[in-house]
């Protein structure tokens, strides 16, 4: 069954009214046609009911007709509107269907035949333009979903990149402490290939050093004492082979067959004592020797001899690098690491613990200080400078390899008023 | 007369060292000294010269220093004869006059002086 068009007129003139509705029910059947005589009524009635369409007179008695129109427009926007005009308003009848009309009739000009085709068409016409409204409002709902969508995968992606980006970070931290932790491989594989090589080669050293000493001592009692000449040849074979043999000691601590012996050390007698020995070398140099101690400083538990044969290095190197009249200042300080720019780390390989408490011994000297390009290089096991005065090159990695024993920590830095500063630290 | 030599057993692969520790030994007086560069003979060694003390060397090609210590325990502990180990991988000099102790076992670190062999040979004999 077709379904009847509903058409609400809205129209002032009683008489105009009938004419139309004549008109429409001659022309064509099946149209329920309500009629209301002012805009006011045919609101209300619109809000009540369906319509198909609304068939409006322009020329109301208490309404300006476009107001009308809009009011219609905005309370039923799907349904189609045609205004109707007299002749002399073809003007308002135009603007109205440029506000969205969909056709205007002048009244008296009427056709029954053209006003049902122009019913039909605008009822059609609206629905198309409802239809493409709807798909664009579907579109736009669409676009705004997929423009959301996006949205969210922007943010999600920005967080990947973020968290990427802390990844990458946190890698760079491991390759950094990969790296470090690879050089101590590097470092303490060296040292031990040392300690390997150093009984080796003590052995296979020494026996002849024990036997050349031997010869010696046997030459010196049977050859002439009174031969000046001869003596002074098995002095200087004698002074030879002790050489040799206490190259061969220090390689051989490396191995470091004897134990530690730890005991609670005060940090200013541990230095007084060390100074005791090498006082002969800080008068002969004249070196200037300043001590800034802190008081109240913590014991420290150390290997006193190992620990001052450190000490003794540091100063005798110092010396070595001065020469005469050069000037040595010792610190000795004690804090607690509470920063990980202290070297202190939270990890069990760190050496030091942040909160711990730490001696400080600061050796510093206003030499030549150390060439940048060397300065990597000094701990190395058989790195030496100083060739020409038999420096075996183990002096430093020694030390260095005695206080990871203490699991302490040695650092050289060149000042920039010339000179190195030696920092040993211990914990308290 | 004359005190009695004191009778010392060097075993030590290094032909050369034992036989200039000899000479100088006996060139100083008051030792007979009697080498043997073979640790597998040490026993036999021993048995014959009957030492009144023995410096033994801990690395030898044949046999080490620790093993000849095992085979002759029994014999020097019975006839309470001081053994004191040479070795040339110790980095610890000893003193003059003194010999040096690891584990409880006293030893020499060569090289080492006639000086310092007849001070350790006095403070045991």
């Amino acid at each position: 069954m077709i379904e009847r068009t509903k058409i609400l007129m809205i129209e002032d003139n009683k008489l105009m009214a009938k004419n139309l509705r004549d008109v429409l029910e001659t022309v064509q059947g099946g149209m329920d046609i309500a009629w209301e005589p002012d805009p006011a009524q045919g609101l209300r009635y619109l809000a009540a009911k369906p319509v198909d369409i609304v068939l409006l007179d322009l020329i109301l008695p208490d309404s300006q007709g476009l107001e009308t129109f809009t009011k219609i427009s905005l309370l039923s926007p799907s349904v189609p509107i045609i205004v109707m005009t007299g002749v002399d308003d073809e003007t308002v009848a135009v603007s109205a269907v440029r506000s969205g009309a969909q056709d205007y009739i002048v009244k008296g000009q009427v056709d029954g035949q053209v006003l049902v085709k122009s019913i039909r068409y605008a009822i059609e016409r609206k629905r198309i333009e409802e239809d493409l409204r709807k798909a664009r409002s579907d579109l736009e709902y669409k676009v705004q979903e997929r423009t959301e969508e996006l949205i969210d995968i922007n943010e999600n992606l920005q967080k990947e990149i973020d968290e990427r980006r802390k990844a990458e970070e946190a890698l760079k931290v491991a390759y950094e402490q990969l790296k470090l932790a690879q050089s101590q491989l590097v470092y303490s594989e060296k040292m031990e290939t040392v300690g390997r090589l150093a009984s080796g080669v003590a052995h296979e050293v020494k026996n002849p050093l024990a036997i050349l000493l031997q010869c010696v001592e046997y030459l010196q009692r049977n050859l002439s004492k009174d031969n000046e000449k001869i003596t002074r040849t098995l002095e200087f074979m004698s002074e030879a082979v002790m050489r040799a043999d206490s190259i061969i000691k220090g390689m051989l601590d490396f191995s470091s067959v004897s134990q530690m012996e730890l005991s609670d050390q005060g940090p200013v007698e541990l230095i007084e004592n060390a100074l005791l020995f090498i006082k002969h070398e800080i008068d002969l140099h004249h070196i200037n020797l300043e001590k800034a101690y802190a008081p109240d400083l913590p014991a420290i538990k150390v290997d006193k001899n190992r620990i001052e044969h450190v000490f003794l290095n540091i100063l005798m190197n110092a010396i070595d690098a001065m020469g005469d009249n050069g000037k040595i200042t010792i610190r000795i300080k004690s804090r607690v690491l509470d920063n990980v720019g202290d070297g202190a780390g939270r990890r069990g390989a760190d050496t030091f613990k942040l909160g711990d408490r730490v001696v400080i011994f600061e050796f510093e000297d206003n030499g030549p200080g150390i060439p940048e390009s060397i300065l990597e290089k000094v701990f190395d096991p058989f790195f030496t400078t100083k060739h020409d005065k038999g420096g075996t090159g183990l002096g430093l990695s020694i030390i260095k390899n005695i206080m990871e024993m203490h699991h302490g920590r040695i650092t050289l830095k060149n000042r920039e008023q010339g000179g190195v500063i030696a920092t040993l630290t211990f914990r308290a | 007369m004359a005190e009695a030599k004191k009778k010392v057993l060097f075993i030590d692969d290094e032909e050369a060292f034992v036989t200039m520790v000899k000479m100088n030994l006996e060139e100083a007086g008051g030792f007979d000294v009697r080498t043997e560069t073979r640790g597998t003979r040490a026993l036999e060694a021993i048995r014959e010269f009957k030492p009144d003390m023995i410096f033994l060397d801990v690395i030898m090609p044949d046999i080490s220093g620790t093993d000849v210590f095992d085979e002759i325990r029994d014999y020097v502990q019975a006839h309470k004869i001081p053994v004191v180990f040479l070795t040339a991988i110790v980095a610890d000099q000893a003193e003059a006059g003194q010999c040096s102790s690891i584990g409880g076992r006293e030893f020499l670190a060569k090289p080492i002086t006639t000086e310092t062999l007849i001070a350790c040979i006095n403070s045991h004999l």
